[in-house]
C-alpha cells in the first residue's frame, strides 16, 4: 500500500530550475525553434503524434523540446494536453486508397500496377555515419525541396492539364477479386468501443484492438513482431503492400448533412499477408494483418500489422501458444505512458510501505533465533 | 447579400470544392488575400473554438472503421447579418484560430451573387498552384520508382 508524503515545495521547485537549466544547456548554442523540430527531426514528430495519438506537429514539436528529446516523456505531455481540449466530432474514415502517393511498395509481386516507388526511404541506404552533415552551413545550390518546385510550377503551368497525381490501385485487390486473401471486415453498424473514454475490455473487437495497437509503444510491438517471425506465435508474413502518402480528413456537420474538409495529413499503411487457412468445405486462403500511422511511421505500421495478424488466433482457429497471441497480455501492456507511469511510481516515497516490511523481517529473523522455549 | 446557389446540393458540391482547395492552401497566403479584401458586416455564431477530431482509419484500407486517434482542430461559424440564414463554416487541422475564422467568412462570402465570383478567381488561383506542386511533387517521386530483376540462380 502507498502511504502518501507531504512538503519539499522548495527542494522541487529547485529540482525544476535546474532541470530548465540542462534542458537549455550550453546559453552559447543557438535554442532550437519548433520549425527546426517539425522539419529536421520529423520522424521523432510522427513517433509522438502517434504514440501520444494526438496528430498535430506543432505540439509534439513542443512536447519533444520540452522533454529534452525523451520521447516517452514527450508522448506523457501530449497525452495530457488532449484531456483539456473539448472534442468537436468524429472523422469520416480516411480513404488511404486515394493518398496523394509518396511511397509504395510491395514485396509479394514485382510489377504491381502503377509500380514499386521507393519515395524517401532509409531501405538501401549504407548506414554509414555521413559527416557532410556534420558540416552546419549546407550548400545553398542543394535541393531545396519546396521552394524549386514552387518556381517551377509557378512557371510553367499550362504545360500539362493530366491529373497531377493518379491514385494507385491497392496491391492486395488483385488478390482480393480472385478470393486468394481474405476479404477485409466490412463495416459494423455498431461504433467500436473508444478507448479515450472507456477502459479496455476483453475479449476485444479487432477494430478495438487496432486503436491499441495505434497508439502503442512502438518499441514493445516491434519485439512482439519479430517474436513472431522467430517462432513465437508463427504467422509467415509478406508484406503485401506498405504505402505512404498524403489524405484529406473530412468532418461530418450535422447540421448540414455532410462532412467537410479539414485538411491533409501523412499517413503509412502496411497490409500483410499471411499463412493461408484452408481444409474442409474452405478453399485455402491467404489471410492478412494491417496497420497504420501517421507519418513515415513505417517500422511500427509493419509492427503494428504483424502483432494484428498474431492477434486473430481466435478468430481464425489457431492454437494461441505464443506472448504475440496473447490478446490481455499484448494489449493490456502496449501503452508506454501506463507502463511508464507505473514503473516511474516505484520512485515516489514508500518510506511506511518499506517500513513495514522491515519491522516484519526483523520479527521473521528474531523468531527464528529465538526458538520457543 | 444574396445566395447565387438555388439547391442545397449545388451550395453543396462548390462548398467542397472551395473549402478542399483552402485548407490545404497555407494559411499566411489565405490571410493575406483575407485581410485585403472588402467584406460586408458579418455575424459570428461559434467563435473559433480549438478542440480534437477522432480520426478513423479503415482495416486494411477499405474495411471496417477503427478510431485512429484524435487530431487537434478549429471550427468556428459565421452568419449573414440580414437575416437571410446563410451560414459560413471554418473547420481545420490545427490551433489557428484566425484562419478558422477567416476560412469561415470565405465560405459565407463564396454563397453571395456578388462576391462569389470573385472568391472563385481566388479559388481557381490556388487550385492551380497546389496543381503544379502536386505535379512537381508527383514527378519528383515517380523519379523513386524502381525496377527490381529477379535473378535466375546457377543450379537447374
Amino acid at each position: 500500500m502507498y502511504v502518501a508524503v507531504k512538503g519539499g515545495e522548495k527542494a522541487i521547485a529547485e529540482a525544476h530550475a535546474l532541470l530548465a537549466e540542462l534542458r537549455r544547456g550550453d546559453p552559447d548554442v543557438a535554442e532550437l525553434s519548433l520549425d527546426q523540430i517539425q522539419n529536421q527531426l520529423s520522424l521523432a514528430v510522427d513517433r509522438v503524434m502517434n504514440e501520444g495519438s494526438l496528430f498535430d506537429t506543432e505540439l509534439a514539436a513542443l512536447a519533444i523540446k520540452q522533454a529534452q528529446g525523451d520521447l516517452i516523456e514527450a508522448i506523457f505531455l501530449l497525452r495530457a494536453y488532449r484531456t483539456t481540449l473539448p472534442r468537436h466530432g468524429v472523422s469520416t474514415p480516411i480513404e488511404t486508397t486515394d493518398m496523394r502517393v509518396l511511397r509504395r511498395i510491395s514485396a509479394t509481386f514485382k510489377d504491381v500496377p502503377g509500380g514499386q516507388i521507393l519515395g524517401p526511404t532509409y531501405d538501401y541506404t549504407h548506414r554509414l555515419l555521413d559527416f557532410a552533415l556534420a558540416v552546419e552551413a549546407m550548400d545553398e545550390t542543394d535541393w531545396d525541396h519546396d521552394a524549386h518546385h514552387h518556381d517551377d510550377a509557378l512557371e510553367d503551368q499550362d504545360t500539362e492539364t493530366e491529373e497531377a497525381s493518379p491514385t494507385l490501385s491497392r496491391v492486395l485487390s488483385l488478390l482480393e477479386r480472385e478470393g486468394l486473401v481474405e476479404q477485409p471486415p466490412s463495416a459494423v453498424s455498431t461504433p467500436s468501443v473508444d478507448l479515450t473514454r472507456e477502459p479496455l475490455d476483453f475479449p476485444a473487437a479487432r477494430e478495438t484492438r487496432l486503436q491499441a495497437l495505434a497508439r502503442g509503444d512502438e518499441g514493445y510491438l516491434l519485439s512482439l513482431a519479430y517474436s513472431t517471425q522467430r517462432g513465437y506465435g508463427r504467422t509467415h508474413p509478406f508484406a503485401g503492400e506498405i504505402r505512404s502518402g498524403v489524405v484529406m480528413l473530412h468532418c461530418p456537420v450535422e447540421e448540414l448533412g455532410y462532412a467537410l474538409p479539414l485538411g491533409e495529413f501523412l499517413v503509412t499503411e502496411c497490409d500483410m499477408i499471411n499463412q493461408f487457412q484452408g481444409g474442409g468445405d474452405l478453399e485455402p486462403t491467404f489471410t492478412r494483418g494491417y496497420g497504420l500511422q501517421v507519418g513515415l511511421s513505417e517500422r511500427k505500421a509493419m509492427s503494428m500489422a504483424l502483432v494484428d495478424r498474431a492477434l486473430r488466433a481466435d478468430e481464425l482457429d489457431e492454437e494461441r501458444l505464443s506472448p504475440a497471441q496473447d490478446e490481455e497480455f499484448v494489449l493490456a501492456h502496449c501503452d508506454n505512458v501506463e507502463a511508464w507511469g507505473f514503473v516511474s511510481h516505484l520512485k515516489l516515497p514508500h518510506y511506511v510501505d518499506f517500513q513495514s516490511e522491515l519491522a516484519l523481517i526483523r520479527a521473521l529473523r528474531q523468531a527464528a533465533e529465538t526458538p520457543d522455549a | 447579400m444574396q445566395s447565387r446557389f438555388h439547391s442545397v446540393d449545388a451550395l453543396r458540391v462548390a462548398r467542397l470544392r472551395w473549402l478542399g482547395t483552402c485548407v490545404r492552401v497555407p494559411g499566411d497566403e489565405v490571410r493575406h488575400y483575407w485581410e485585403g479584401f472588402e467584406r460586408p458586416d458579418i455575424r459570428v455564431l461559434k467563435a473559433p473554438e480549438v478542440g480534437l477530431v477522432m480520426t478513423q482509419g479503415r482495416t486494411h484500407g477499405t474495411g471496417s472503421p477503427f478510431l485512429f486517434g484524435e487530431a487537434s482542430m478549429t471550427r468556428c461559424v459565421v452568419g449573414d447579418t440580414e437575416g437571410l440564414g446563410l451560414l459560413g463554416y471554418g473547420q481545420i487541422l490545427g490551433r489557428d484560430k484566425g484562419l478558422a475564422r477567416a476560412i469561415a467568412d470565405l465560405d459565407l462570402l463564396a454563397q453571395d451573387v456578388e462576391l462569389g465570383p470573385q472568391i472563385d478567381l481566388w479559388i481557381a488561383a490556388w487550385a492551380d498552384e497546389l496543381q503544379a506542386l502536386d505535379r512537381a511533387e508527383a514527378e519528383r517521386v515517380q523519379a523513386t520508382r524502381v525496377d527490381f530483376l529477379t535473378l535466375v540462380r546457377g543450379e537447374d
